[in-house]
């Protein structure tokens, strides 16, 4: 089964760009001259995910992560590049268009009160989708869907009943997860699951997702901050800075070799419980504004590296010998001390 | 005598259901200079243990037992003249949300002049004197300009570095720290941490940590204090406790880190959810979710009994050290 789908990624990215308009009011409103500013959140994004991989956004607040992930799952739509969902453009399509889509690629939210409705028990919110995406589905097919997925999720029948303020955040997100499992989904996109959920509440998640993965085969787009998490969920992982990608790699590589600046200086940041941490490596000054990125490489202002190269021209994605892809003069020209 | 000595202390929250109990007797002691974590879960009661040092809580929430003694003096008993002497001056407090905590309306140099004024008798020049001088030991840059600047124009990590610079002004003993990173980028959150504890390291400051982040706690703090329903479970040399936990709770936090298990293997997690205050069950407030429990554990709430450097509140804990006691 391999070879067939190997050709082809679940997923493919395309030179993704988006910009949100701000709009100015003040003096604009008062007849003067109004101008307007673009954020500019993603830029130039192209990455590709393959069948059964657990492939990982990773960055700061503010780099785009949540942004692609809402392009992919069409919520949002992109001002230039394109977006292939096992072979089929996607980024243009129509609500009515993008139904059967719905059914194929689900997604999980952080915040697990935000994303159930506080007027639906549970049992409601699971049968919701299955009518929704299974018009042909008698109630006896129904009842028993839900009752697999309530059981292989750990959702007590007693729940069923209650609504969602009756439960706890680990326990709301075990629904939300449900849920998207209702309908049998091949893709599911998993915005920062863990972060809002207590220490020992966040394995169980994590242990809930690992467990959907192995047996029912979901690719993952599994957008986190919490590189520790990364490291344990991920096949593969693409380092987010300021709306650009600066490095893919499969996960061993990046945290054995991570080769941009701005990853090892991110690794190096994670509070460890081992005394043999590696030094931090700080990062100088603060992070530019996305309203008005660099024109050379987003990383420029803090890297410790950076030339005048750098300063006026973007760096592209470069193939390195061990399979990763880094976008960095530095590593290019090879200035990097290992 | 100790900095901060803390004894069975009670904190109650008045309710329609009856009071539920959040802290629940807990004891410690904190030296000049020492850096002690607060760790555990959302509703562990460590925020309120924070709080309650203060004698900051809010109605519902009331110190129902125990004593707070900072410096010799019982801050549960104090007025609020008497408080507002301390507060500010010699405890100050840092909060995880620092766009709350700074006044949007107001400059940062008239927040932090503000602060110098109400308990110093200064100039207005002297006091700007001595922000600017706060600011440039946080690593701002151009402190000069910062103090015309409003916090919305800030970014996230220079607003925390401001709350600490406020934090410092008046060169307090005791530094609480609720959170302080947890809103914060984990690069902003190096910085942060760095600094908070080269500070305290300088200045003699003490610290207390609340966290929920046992990596944070291994960085800065010399000794843990673990928290579980409102109670005490585990306290000791903040290596040792993460390193050697006793407790069958720290012991499920630890390895429930991923940190601690091969990439792609479940992760060892602690079942079921924490009690609510609510409905605590009887005995110990764990046993519940404890792969170790007995029926004496379902009965008698295990009180904190000394064992090696640690505290540990554990029937099979003590158990296990007293069959090795007897070998």
């Amino acid at each position: 089964m391999n070879d067939v789908v190997q050709n082809r990624p679940l997923v493919d990215v395309k030179n993704l760009h988006m910009q949100f308009e701000l709009h100015h009011r003040g003096p604009g409103s008062l007849g003067l001259r109004s101008r307007k500013n673009y954020v500019h959140a993603v830029n130039d994004v192209s990455f590709s995910i393959d069948q059964g991989e657990a492939f990982c956004l990773v960055g700061e607040s503010g780099c785009g992560k949540s942004t692609i992930a809402r392009l992919i799952t069409g919520l949002e739509r992109p001002t230039s590049g394109e977006i292939h969902f096992d072979g089929q453009r996607v980024d243009q399509l129509s609500r009515g268009e993008q139904r059967p889509l719905r059914k194929r690629m689900q997604m999980i939210f952080q915040n697990p009160y935000a994303s159930l409705n506080p007027r639906m028990t549970v049992d409601e919110a699971l049968v919701e989708p299955l009518k929704h995406h299974f018009p042909d589905y008698s109630p006896q097919d129904i009842q028993q869907r839900k009752t697999d997925i309530m059981r292989s999720v750990g959702i007590d029948q007693t729940w069923s009943d209650r609504y969602p303020d009756a439960f706890s955040g680990g326990q709301r997100q075990r629904i939300a997860i449900a849920r998207a499992l209702t309908v049998d989904p091949e893709f599911m996109i998993a915005d920062e699951p863990i972060s809002a959920l207590d220490a020992s509440i966040q394995a169980q998640i994590l242990n809930l997702m690992l467990e959907a993965r192995a047996e029912r085969g979901i690719t993952y787009l599994f957008i986190a901050h919490d590189l520790n998490v990364v490291q344990h969920f991920a096949t593969r992982v693409a380092v987010l800075y300021l709306g650009s990608i600066c490095e893919i790699s499969s996960t061993r590589t990046l945290f054995e070799r991570p080769k941009h600046p701005y990853t090892r200086a991110l690794l190096s940041a994670i509070p460890q419980l081992k005394d043999d941490k590696p030094k931090y490596i700080r990062l100088r000054g603060e992070r530019p504004t996305p309203l008005a990125p660099p024109t050379g490489c987003p990383f420029e202002s803090r890297c410790h590296f950076a030339t005048n190269r750098c300063r006026h021209e973007r760096p592209r994605p470069m193939r390195q010998p061990d399979g990763s892809t880094v976008a960095c003069h530095a590593v290019e020209e090879d200035r990097l001390d290992d | 005598m100790a900095l901060l000595s803390v004894q069975n202390l009670n904190v109650k929250f008045g309710g329609p259901f009856g009071a539920i109990t959040a802290v629940n007797n807990v004891s410690f002691e904190l030296q000049k200079g020492e850096r002690l974590g607060i760790v555990g879960e959302s509703g562990a009661g460590k925020s309120i243990t924070g709080f309650a040092m203060m004698n900051l809580l809010n109605a519902p929430g009331f110190i129902d037992r125990g004593k707070v003694l900072f410096d010799g003096q019982d801050m549960v008993r104090l007025n609020e003249r008497q408080l507002r002497k301390i507060r500010g001056n010699r405890m100050a407090m840092i909060f995880q949300d620092p766009l709350v905590t700074l006044n949007p309306v107001l400059t940062i140099g008239q927040q932090m002049v503000e602060t110098l004024m109400a308990h110093r008798r200064l100039r207005q020049d002297e006091a700007e004197f001595i922000a600017i001088q706060k600011l440039r030991e946080v690593y701002i840059s151009a402190p000069e300009s910062r103090l015309g600047q409003y916090p919305h124009e800030l970014s996230g990590g220079m607003r925390q570095r401001v709350i600490i610079a406020i934090a410092l002004l008046l060169d307090p003993d005791l530094i609480i720290a609720d959170e302080p990173t947890t809103a914060l980028d984990v690069t902003t959150q190096a910085d942060i941490l760095e600094l908070l504890l080269h500070l305290c390291m300088a200045n003699n400051v003490g610290l207390i940590l609340i966290t929920h982040d046992l990596g944070v706690v291994c960085q800065l703090t010399e000794r843990v204090m673990v928290m579980y329903a409102g109670e005490v479970v585990e306290t000791g040399k903040t290596r040792e406790v993460i390193n050697d936990p006793q407790h069958p709770y720290t012991q499920g936090l630890i390895s429930a880190l991923p940190q601690q298990t091969l990439p792609g293997t479940p992760l060892k997690s602690i079942a079921g959810y924490m009690p609510s205050l609510l409905s605590l069950p009887e005995g110990c407030p764990f046993h519940p979710r404890c792969a170790y429990a007995s029926p004496e554990c379902t009965r008698e709430r295990p009180s904190l009994v000394q064992y090696r450097d640690a505290s540990v509140a554990c029937h099979e804990v003590n158990r296990l050290h007293q069959e090795t006691l007897v070998e």
